[in-house]
């Protein structure tokens, strides 16, 4: 399937959806918002959603910089009507800083007259963020420690008065003492909005001491757990609403899992038994793994190179784990070293209902050699598998000289993948190996932007030898 | 006239079914063809081949949504004018059309092969499940080929609250197609 095929596949659409587009107007969810503006009674409402930081740190950490649009399962939101943040006009919109920190800012928003009664939801949006310092030339912005992170971390907002925290940790690291600002979008289709704040020389907490003393473990080995979020009574919801909060979370990951060892380490997350994904890095070349869709007895389909890795995408994790903002256990062994971390956090769901999130880290005793063992028996010498004969059907070839043009046998990924590297001219931030094991071929798959801006295609045979480059997607028009 | 009184028409197999439709839908039809094929004259046959058809095949069809079955019946005369190949040439719109669409292909369902109508029913349940307002983006754009600013004018907003829209929209498609390629 491809993206013609899907175009033409909407003329089977349902007519009735047809004529709504043809008719139809923003009416709905637009139209009552607007209705709605009316003075109400002012409320803060904190939403710092711890789980979503973490795991946005945790989507950072591990290497996930494609867009991501997170949607916390069970969240009592869905039957509810949406308002857009393109609908609020922007004199509406007020943003002050609330409190800041080395690694974090708290802000607070008011939407004038936003969804009275609690009974509209807004999309926030909790993206990537700019940081500017103050000099005397004027401001400059930070030197980032992940250039390739980009997430959305998708919220809604059911009350028009919140705060909200701008985590610029896993970005720019902590700050120094000085002025700066901070931009980021927080409204979808408004455009960003700028903060000022000054850091200061006692701003350091004991949550950062907590995170330097995990970052600093030569090697570990963590388990972490997520508890299905707990809710308090329910009396006062509607009963369609209702089944928003009892949703199971079956499609979420539940657990992960890291062993760290030197600068080596492996990332899995799992629901239930079943592996999600994982990412590890390993003898400096970073490596993602692919779930087997199609048969979901067997996971683990390959692991696929990256071309470049920042250590500081760990050191977020320990970061997150550390500053989160919430009731925090740590029990330590005799040794002083961390056991376990358990962190509890209530907030207030929709409907005014409390919503309780639990998160457990524990520190396993796993001896190095161990951990270093699970790490070097990672077979990273697999490929997915792929059509030789489609892909020249489906991708014209590009008229272009190659540069392999004398045998040089295929012997492992690492070879194809040294090979492919001296044809690829795109800007990539992904490779994936293929091999068509009947016709012999290679295809070694460069993505941009982990594909949304296009690919590009090297096709080797045995010998090594190019035998065609293609590419495909919007940046190749 | 409304829709009802020509669909009578068309059963009492007198002409001015065609001109009442003509009059009723003729430009907004030329419009989604032209869309497509920017290109006048094929635009205006794809119209003319739309009132054919219609003529053809009501009765015994009794179109419950009449635009509906007509922009059907167009969208695909003009796709089936559409010299794909040479499309980009002509700078057609559907060209950025299938290349935004190719982000909504999960790996995971790249090679599977979908029918058409199971391919519809699934952008359908998928299109039901959207907020209204992103509904009526997508479709302005993926089933009309309206360009981006063509919707923001249409519904008053800014371009790029269109491409915000249509961007969310393409990931969450994707996500979409992964679920359900699990079991295609």
């Amino acid at each position: 399937m491809n993206g013609r095929d899907i175009f033409l596949g909407l003329r089977y659409v349902d007519e009735d959806l047809i004529e709504e587009a043809e008719f139809g107007r923003f009416s709905s969810a637009a139209q009552a918002f607007e209705k709605n503006q009316k003075p109400k009674k002012r409320r803060k409402l904190s939403r710092t959603l711890l789980i979503a930081a973490i795991i946005a740190c945790l989507l950072a950490l591990a290497g996930c910089g494609t867009v991501i649009y997170l949607t916390l399962a069970g969240e009592p939101w869905d039957s509810m009507p949406h308002v857009e943040g393109a609908d609020v006009s922007r004199e509406d919109i007020q943003i002050t800083v609330v409190a800041v920190s080395p690694t974090e800012l708290l802000y607070q928003c008011d939407l004038a007259g936003f969804g009275t009664e609690e009974k509209s939801v807004l999309y926030l949006y909790d993206g990537p963020c700019t940081i500017e310092r103050k000099t005397e030339s004027g401001w400059e912005e930070l030197p980032r420690k992940i250039e390739d992170a980009q997430w959305i971390a998708e919220k809604r907002l059911t009350d028009g008065h919140y705060q909200d925290w701008i985590r610029w940790e896993p970005y720019y690291g902590r700050l120094d003492a000085g002025a700066y600002r901070v931009t980021t979008r927080i409204l979808e289709g408004q455009d960003p909005f700028t903060l000022e704040f000054e850091i200061t020389e006692d701003m350091r907490t004991d949550k950062m001491e907590l995170a330097e003393e995990l970052v600093n473990r030569e090697f570990w080995h963590v388990r972490e757990t997520y508890g299905k979020p707990e809710y308090g009574s329910l009396d006062n919801v509607p009963e369609e609403a209702k089944k928003d909060f009892t949703r199971p979370q079956e499609e979420n990951n539940d657990s992960f899992e890291y062993w760290k060892c030197g600068d080596d380490y492996l990332h899995l997350s799992y629901n239930g038994d079943q592996i999600m994904h994982g990412m590890m890095f390993k003898n400096g070349v970073k490596y993602r793994l692919e779930r087997e869709w199609d048969s979901v007895k067997a996971p683990i389909a390959g692991w696929m190179p990256w071309p470049d890795m920042d250590l500081n995408r760990l050191t977020a994790w320990a970061f997150a784990v550390a500053d989160a903002r919430a009731d925090r256990t740590v029990t330590r062994r005799d040794d002083g070293t961390i056991e376990k971390i358990v962190l509890r956090k209530t907030e207030k769901a929709s409907y005014d209902v409390d919503r309780t999130f639990t998160i457990t880290e524990e520190f396993l005793d796993t001896p190095r050699e161990e951990i270093a063992r699970l790490l070097e028996e990672q077979n990273t010498n697999v490929w997915l598998a792929f059509d030789w004969e489609a892909d020249q059907k489906q991708y014209p070839a590009l008229d272009v000289p190659f540069q392999n043009t004398s045998p040089h046998p295929i012997a492992a990924v690492a070879d194809a993948l040294a090979l492919a590297e001296k044809e690829c001219t795109a800007e990539y931030n992904m490779v994936v190996v293929y091999r068509d094991e009947t016709a012999g071929i290679w295809k070694i798959e460069y993505q941009i932007n982990y594909g949304h801006l296009g690919y590009q295609f090297v096709y080797l045979n045995d010998d090594g030898m190019t035998v065609r480059i293609s590419s495909a997607g919007p940046k190749f028009g | 006239m409304d829709d009802n009184q020509i669909i009578k028409l068309f059963f009492a197999r007198n002409e001015d079914a065609i001109r009442h439709t003509d009059e009723t839908y003729g430009r907004r039809l030329f419009v989604l063809a032209d869309n497509i094929v920017r290109n006048d004259q094929d635009a205006e046959e794809s119209v003319s081949d739309t009132y054919m058809k219609a003529w053809e095949t009501i009765p015994p069809q009794q179109p419950l949504h009449f635009f509906a079955y007509l922009a059907k019946i167009c969208r695909n005369f003009a796709l089936g004018k559409l010299d794909w190949k040479n499309a980009a040439k002509r700078k057609a719109e559907v060209v950025s059309l299938t290349q935004e669409m190719e982000q909504c292909v999960p790996d995971t369902t790249r090679e599977a092969r979908l029918e058409g109508e199971e391919l519809g029913r699934i952008l359908t349940d998928f299109l039901r499940s959207l907020t209204p307002e992103n509904r009526l983006v997508f479709m302005r754009r993926y089933w009309y080929a309206d360009t981006v600013a063509q919707i923001a004018a249409r519904y008053g907003i800014s371009e790029s609250a269109v491409m915000t829209r249509l961007s969310r929209t393409r990931a969450k498609l994707c996500s979409y197609l992964e679920k359900e390629g699990i079991r295609v």
